[in-house]
């Protein structure tokens, strides 16, 4: 087994075995125990610039309770409270929410409406054996529908897994969200008034798919869209704020024994 | 690919840790996506109330089916887990963390929050899970070899949370 030297943060050592412990290695499956070693290593080295960084600005821990019963222990409160007095991101201005919004306004468009019939043929995720059973049921089906698209329905009651084969496999309309992304995405790429030419694959299984009319959302001004685009910018800000805390702390403390730029 | 699990033994305990790591992020300002558990006693019931928050602002949702004084044990109520499903997905845009309280029998299916956790992983968002023992082998099995343990403690989950930025250190 490779012996591994401890980490020193700011002469601060992080034993070995603290760090394996933190790395739990489990029975099964294989893993890479490197990659497990590296990020155990990540995470104590940054606890340890965390709570040395807050008595270094002289914090006094004021737990609080987070829960009825649930109280914080002193460093968490150390923690919580350096997070609080040092991660602050920038605040949007309105001039620039309004040139993001600019930039497309196309990006920023009521949901489209699909009006659209399936059949459903359904394989979990990984199971590749009934994937490809799936998919032949689908092809057979798909082959019937291209001669006599309009047995549809029939084709829908007879072999959907879906409860949408007792209207036919109608779905009624559909919007963003309603269904799952690869699904929609399928949506998209169908003509209006035509089945699918092949079988879409989702995390159901194969889907044979009708679109029977689409209604593209209107663009939306900006001044509805400007609260998301703000919750949007902030959370980004916020991520780029910590990112670069964490950042700066590294780089002003004396580390040795974990190499940060290791993929 | 950046999935994490804790996994402690005692009723409510992950519950517990990863309430705790949820509440310190936030108040830290850290976007989050993803459920909690709050497990509340009910004086006039000897089972527990399960709710399920789900971050940062969304709905609490009742979990648990109220089966009257004389049921044994608690039974989930599948309809409102997958509607925690949704409201977990529609609020995963931007997110930094996705916290997900359990990796249950749902999960070990492929159902409930699987397609929510490989949507964060798809996006790069951090994903960490509490795990039961029972489920552990499914999960393990679902992550692939890819999922790191995390020590039971919300300091930990905080620091592996935050400590991306060191990388940009080097």
């Amino acid at each position: 087994m490779k012996i591994r030297p401890p980490i020193s943060v700011n002469g601060a050592l992080i034993s070995a075995e603290r760090i394996a412990a933190e790395a739990q290695h489990h029975p099964a499956p294989p893993r890479q125990p490197g990659v497990a070693w590296r990020a155990a290593a990540m995470a104590l080295t940054m606890r340890e610039l965390l709570l040395q960084e807050a008595r270094r600005r002289g914090l006094a821990p004021a737990p609080v309770e987070v829960a009825p019963g649930l109280l914080e222990t002193d460093e968490e409160a150390l923690v919580r409270q350096l997070l609080e007095a040092t991660i602050a991101p920038a605040e949007p201005d309105e001039a620039e929410l309004r040139q993001v919004y600019e930039r497309d306004p196309n990006r920023h468009r009521a949901p489209t409406l699909y009006e659209a019939a399936h059949i459903l043929f359904p394989a979990p995720p990984g199971d590749a054996q009934a994937r490809s059973a799936a998919r032949q049921r689908a092809e057979a089906v798909l082959a019937i529908l291209r001669e006599e698209p309009h047995r549809f329905t029939e084709q829908a009651r007879q072999h959907s897994a879906c409860s949408s084969r007792d209207s036919g496999g109608l779905l009624g309309q559909v919007s963003a969200g309603d269904t799952v992304p690869e699904f929609e995405a399928a949506l998209e790429t169908l003509d209006e008034g035509r089945i699918g030419a092949e079988p879409v694959e989702t995390r159901y299984g194969l889907h044979v798919i009708r679109l029977d009319a689409r209604a593209r959302g209107a663009v939306l001004p900006f001044e509805t869209v400007a609260p998301r685009l703000r919750a949007a910018y902030e959370k980004a800000a916020w991520l780029r704020a910590a990112r670069d805390f964490a950042a700066g702390l590294a780089r002003e403390a004396e580390l040795s024994g974990i190499d940060l730029e290791a993929a | 690919m950046k999935l994490a699990y804790l996994s402690v033994s005692g009723r409510g305990a992950t519950d517990a840790v990863l309430e705790k790591a949820v509440a310190l992020l936030e108040a830290g300002g850290m976007p989050l996506a993803g459920t909690v558990q709050t497990n509340s006693e009910r004086p006039d019931r000897s089972k527990c109330d399960m709710d399920l928050r789900v971050l940062p602002d969304g709905p609490v949702l009742r979990i648990s089916q109220d089966l009257g004084e004389e049921a044994r044990g608690c039974r989930l109520d599948g309809s409102v887990l997958e509607e925690a499903v949704m409201e977990v997905m529609h609020r995963l845009d931007g997110a930094a963390l996705l916290v997900v309280n359990k990796f249950g029998k749902q999960e070990a299916l492929g159902r409930g929050m699987v397609s929510v956790i490989a949507e964060a992983l798809d996006r790069d968002m951090p994903v960490v899970v509490g795990v039961n023992g029972l489920n552990l082998p499914d999960f393990l099995e679902f992550a692939g070899g890819l999922a790191e343990r995390l020590a039971p403690d919300p300091l930990a989950i905080a620091a592996w949370a935050l400590s991306d930025g060191l990388a940009d250190a080097a």
